[in-house]
């Protein structure tokens, strides 16, 4: 499993978060891709070439804002639509709803 | 955040808050110039400082000597007021806002930003690139599995993020780094199940010993005899003359099959061992961020063993664009400290450009990171050796069934019959023109470097010959809706 | 010397489909490229299959509209044409017929499409109008802003990536030599024979004979013109392309603006390319305006080219726009293709103009019959060069 480093780091107050419905516990500011990896959610696309349900899953590659194998849908309540981004670069806010891709 | 303002003309835009853009920012401020810092990410740094979140509190983040010198000049520049940051923003392109020379002049460089507040223009007298650069991807058997990584990916995790982002981890490579980033994984309380090198060990050492290391270098080698140390006393295996070469597991990774390399470099099959992981990190060097530059019109140089496509620049770091300076890791990939050097000379040669200094003071003020930049310089080259990845190595493990496009899906050898099937296509434009590869969302800079070798080796070219994937405005996919809505601005 | 029947100059579509055509009625062709095969226009443009008239011809009042109309018989022509074409070549050419939407949002716009129709069922098109309902119904994808539609079921797309390279396999396979990273750098007509000098990628230079020419060259068709000492008023107009990530079947039309630049459709692979007319800038040498340089695309253009499209498809909001590219196409002084023989230079042909991708392997195909049999299965007399005569008169030699 994945997990937190917590020597010496001190984080804000936990929040929540939904991923594909589901509560997880996240942190203000660290990435979407750090808090759905955190929660074991390790899926968050699927190769894009097959748009079917049927594609193979894709997850973080690079980290760094390049591969866009981490890109998630995310509804902070505020847009007026969904958007489609990359989670390596999208930091957590409290009631964020994120959508992943099946595993 | 000031899209109204926006159009008003900077003195100078630097995209990329990496070493070379931090050092050029604390030069031109030294001197009056009004900076405006432009980066994907949330914080300054760049990749080598991948800062925590603000709202994380780190004790002694990244303690190793290896970082002292850019967190300097990290420290020197970060939270400063009187740098108009624009963070967690994409460049899409450098555009002309005028067609009239003249009024170009006037007008300067136009930046097209993608933004947290959206879309907009921004024009700047000059502008510096220091975009960075990336993993250089090596394309195996299930390297598109869930936790398949770039070991800097992994390596962000850890240090900014401070996450552990799996259990079980192999570190596969030619590149120092990975024993960075293994050694930073253990002291996080990861396991590193394996460290593999595709070199041999006497060569490895026989490199790390070499008087430049020894003498001018000593903080690098005596940081990587204490890593190497450490993995031993964890009972870490390093292994030398081997590489991955497949990777395997139902929907993410389950376990790394190595081989050890025969002396040309290709993976024997007869001697290979499978291990039990979750997570690979895959490190062979870095290849030059330099779409942006090239969108913009620069001209380029390959060098393979310095990161590919390597922007064209003068003693000042101004590229054959006008007012468009390079620095860093896009002239040619040597490391944070060189980059930072590269950073100040270019800052200099922008003063020199917009008048602010003459060509004497100039010189007088670029002696001292010259100097530095020469003696990194040898060095670098001496890590190009050292890491440079065996010549038939990538041929090697990407086997006809390997993904060659992670976006498009292409495998190399559904690539390889399409090539043979038209004869004529010898260009890496035309070859995706005809193929796919490289029409994602990555825009081929996942597959660029791959793409190009085997359509050389098909050609009987070099990878120099087959060109490099024309950069095109928008240098990073954008939202259409937040497009439509901010067209106005 | 090595002589052919036919030397090809142009490695787009119309070249390389005139050489399978040439090559397929047992001529010995050679087709010449500057650069890669399919990689101008030919493989750059948006893969629209349009006949009704585009806004481009209607724009411009009554009386040009009605002297534009007349390329429809030739339309006719060319859909049966492409119907028939990924059985000819044995290649999928991603070809989609789903019926092509000319949309209006205005009574202006309305006005246009009652214009257009009008002109186009003189000529025999079969298209129609469609009643906001009956858009709505066709395609609930379109904003609630469209208000009537000019309908043609034969309209749809095919992948410029695939059609130019379908065409040069074939001819290949029928003994056609392709020469690609080659260029042209004369071209003399001696007695019944032309003279071709030829220099290849290493600088190696080679004259070949031909008892005729086509020039095929696309918005470089003035240039080779001027090899042979004649005038060809031909263009360069650049217009970029923009093309959104992959997504979900949506659209199964080609899509049109009654009084606005655009295209947009959505291709076998899922992405969306989105187009019409809008502009980059061309590079300059000096006071001329360069082919020889990349164009510089004006992105503000394209900015609003899309805002358009995300308009009248608001689903598109949601997706990415991955790149935009400019595709530099030749049009004509009157917009009419070129294509016949120059009655100035015998020998000498020139298929290039016009609608080059929808009307492309129709032009291929009867400039071949032309060339190797002295006459085109369908009249091309309204295309010939021969209308600019009162130029080229002046050029000729004996």
């Amino acid at each position: 499993m994945s997990r937190r480093i917590t020597a010496n780091v001190s984080r804000p107050p936990a929040v929540t978060i939904q991923v594909n419905g589901q509560d997880i516990s996240a942190y203000e500011g660290e990435t979407v891709a750090t808090a759905l990896i955190a929660a074991g959610v390790l899926t968050m696309s699927r190769d894009s070439a097959s748009h079917a349900a049927s594609g193979r899953p894709r997850s973080p590659y690079c980290n760094m804002g390049v591969c866009f194998d981490c890109l998630v849908e995310i509804d902070d309540g505020v847009g007026e639509a969904p958007l489609r981004v990359r989670a390596c670069l999208t930091p957590v806010r409290a009631g964020l709803r994120v959508r992943v891709a099946q595993e | 955040m000031n899209r109204e303002t926006a159009s008003e003309l900077r003195d100078v835009a630097i995209v990329g808050a990496g070493p070379a853009g931090l050092g050029a920012a604390a030069i031109l401020r030294e001197h009056g110039v009004a900076v405006t810092l432009i980066d994907e990410q949330p914080r300054a740094g760049g990749q080598i400082l991948r800062q925590p979140p603000r709202s994380f509190t780190v004790g002694r983040w990244l303690p190793g000597k290896l970082y002292e010198r850019v967190k300097g000049a990290l420290q020197a520049v970060d939270d400063r007021m009187d740098v108009e940051w624009r963070m967690s923003s994409s460049v899409l392109g450098v555009l002309r806002p005028s067609a009239f020379r003249v009024r170009a002049e006037r007008l300067g460089h136009e930046l097209w930003i993608q933004g947290p507040s959206g879309n907009y223009f921004l024009r700047a007298q000059a502008v510096l690139v220091a975009a960075g650069c990336y993993e250089r991807p090596l394309a195996f058997p299930g390297w598109t599995l869930p936790g398949v990584m770039g070991a800097g990916g992994i390596q962000a995790f850890v240090k900014s993020q401070q996450l552990v982002p799996g259990n079980r981890f192999v570190l596969a490579g030619s590149h120092p780094l990975q024993l960075v980033v293994a050694d930073q994984l253990l002291s996080a309380g990861g396991v590193v199940a394996a460290v593999v090198f595709t070199q041999e060990r006497s060569a490895a050492l026989r490199a790390l010993a070499h008087p430049l290391v020894m003498l001018g270098h000593s903080r690098q080698f005596f940081e990587t005899a204490r890593i190497l140390a450490r993995l031993r006393r964890a009972r870490v295996p390093v292994i030398f003359g081997a590489s991955i070469l497949r990777v395997e597991g139902a929907s993410a990774v389950e376990r790394a099959t190595i081989s050890m390399l025969r002396a040309d470099g290709t993976p024997d099959e007869q001697r290979t061992q499978t291990i039990a992981c979750d997570r690979v990190g895959v490190c062979h060097g870095f290849l030059a961020s330099s779409e942006l530059a090239r969108q913009a019109g620069a001209t380029v140089h390959w060098r393979d063993e310095a990161g590919g496509w390597l922007v064209d620049h003068d003693e000042w770091f101004e590229s054959s664009v006008e007012n468009l300076f390079v620095a860093g890791e896009v002239t040619g990939v040597a490391g944070a400290d060189a980059a930072l050097e590269k950073g100040r000379i270019a800052a200099v040669g922008i003063l020199r450009r917009l008048g602010r200094i003459d060509d004497a003071a100039a010189r007088s003020l670029a002696q001292p990171p010259r100097r530095r930049l020469a003696r990194i310089r040898g060095f670098a080259r001496l890590l190009h050796e050292l890491a440079r990845p065996p010549q038939q190595l990538a041929n090697a493990t990407m086997t006809a069934t390997a993904t060659l496009c992670r976006c498009e899906s292409v495998a190399r050898g559904e690539f390889e019959r399409q090539l043979q099937e038209n004869p004529h296509v010898a260009s890496i434009d035309a070859a995706k023109l005809l193929t796919r590869v490289g029409m994602g969302m990555c825009q081929g800079r996942m597959c660029g470097d791959n793409v190009a070798r085997v359509l050389a080796a098909a050609r009987g070219l070099s990878a120099a010959d087959v060109g490099p994937f024309q950069a095109q405005a928008p240098v990073k996919p954008v939202l259409l809706g937040i497009v439509a809505r901010d067209r106005c601005s | 010397m090595t002589r052919y029947d036919v030397v090809v100059l142009g490695g787009g579509l119309v070249g390389c489909a005139a050489a399978y055509y040439l090559a397929r009625a047992g001529a010995r062709v050679l087709l010449i490229e500057q650069a890669d095969l399919n990689r101008e226009a030919s493989g750059r443009n948006a893969g629209s299959l349009h006949f009704q008239l585009e806004y481009r011809l209607i724009r411009y009042g009554e009386q040009q509209a009605a002297q534009f109309a007349q390329i429809i018989p030739l339309s006719l022509v060319a859909i049966r044409d492409w119907r028939g074409l990924e059985a000819e070549l044995g290649a999928p050419l991603e070809m989609e017929m789903g019926g092509g939407l000319i949309v209006a949002e205005s009574a202006a716009d309305v006005a246009l499409l009652e214009q257009r129709q009008a002109l186009q069922e003189k000529w025999g098109l079969g298209s129609k109008l469609l009643g906001a309902a009956e858009v709505r119904r066709r395609a609930p994808y379109l904003a609630d802003s469209v208000i009537a539609a000019g309908y043609l079921e034969h309209e749809g797309h095919a992948n410029p990536r695939l059609v130019a390279p379908a065409f040069a396999r074939n001819a290949a396979a029928r003994g056609a030599e392709i020469r690609c990273y080659t260029r042209v750098t004369a071209l003399e007509r001696d007695g019944s024979q032309w003279q071709v000098a030829i220099v290849d990628r290493a600088g190696a230079v080679i004259e070949v004979g031909a008892r005729a020419v086509l020039n095929a060259a696309g918005t470089w068709a003035g240039e080779i013109a001027a090899m042979a000492h004649l005038h060809l008023p031909i263009y360069a107009v650049p217009l970029t392309m923009n093309v959104t990530e992959r997504a979900a079947p949506l659209i199964p039309h080609l899509v049109q603006h009654a009084s606005q630049r655009l295209t947009l459709k959505q291709v076998d692979a899922g992405n969306f390319l989105v187009g019409g007319g809008w502009p980059s800038r061309l590079a300059r040498d000096g006071s001329t305006m360069s082919l020889q340089h990349r164009a510089e695309p004006v992105m503000r253009n394209a900015i609003e080219n899309l805002a358009l499209a995300t308009r009248l498809v608001p689903a598109l909001g949601r997706l990415h726009w991955l790149r935009s590219w400019t595709g530099i196409t030749g049009v004509t002084a009157d917009q009419m293709p070129l294509l016949g023989a120059v009655p100035e230079a015998p020998g000498f042909y020139v298929a290039a103009g016009g609608a080059a991708f929808t009307h492309g392997p129709t032009y291929a195909r009867l400039i071949s019959e032309l060339i190797v049999d002295g006459r085109a299965s369908t009249s091309i007399d309204l295309y010939s060069p021969a209308r600019f005569s009162h130029v080229n008169n002046f050029m000729a030699s004996v």
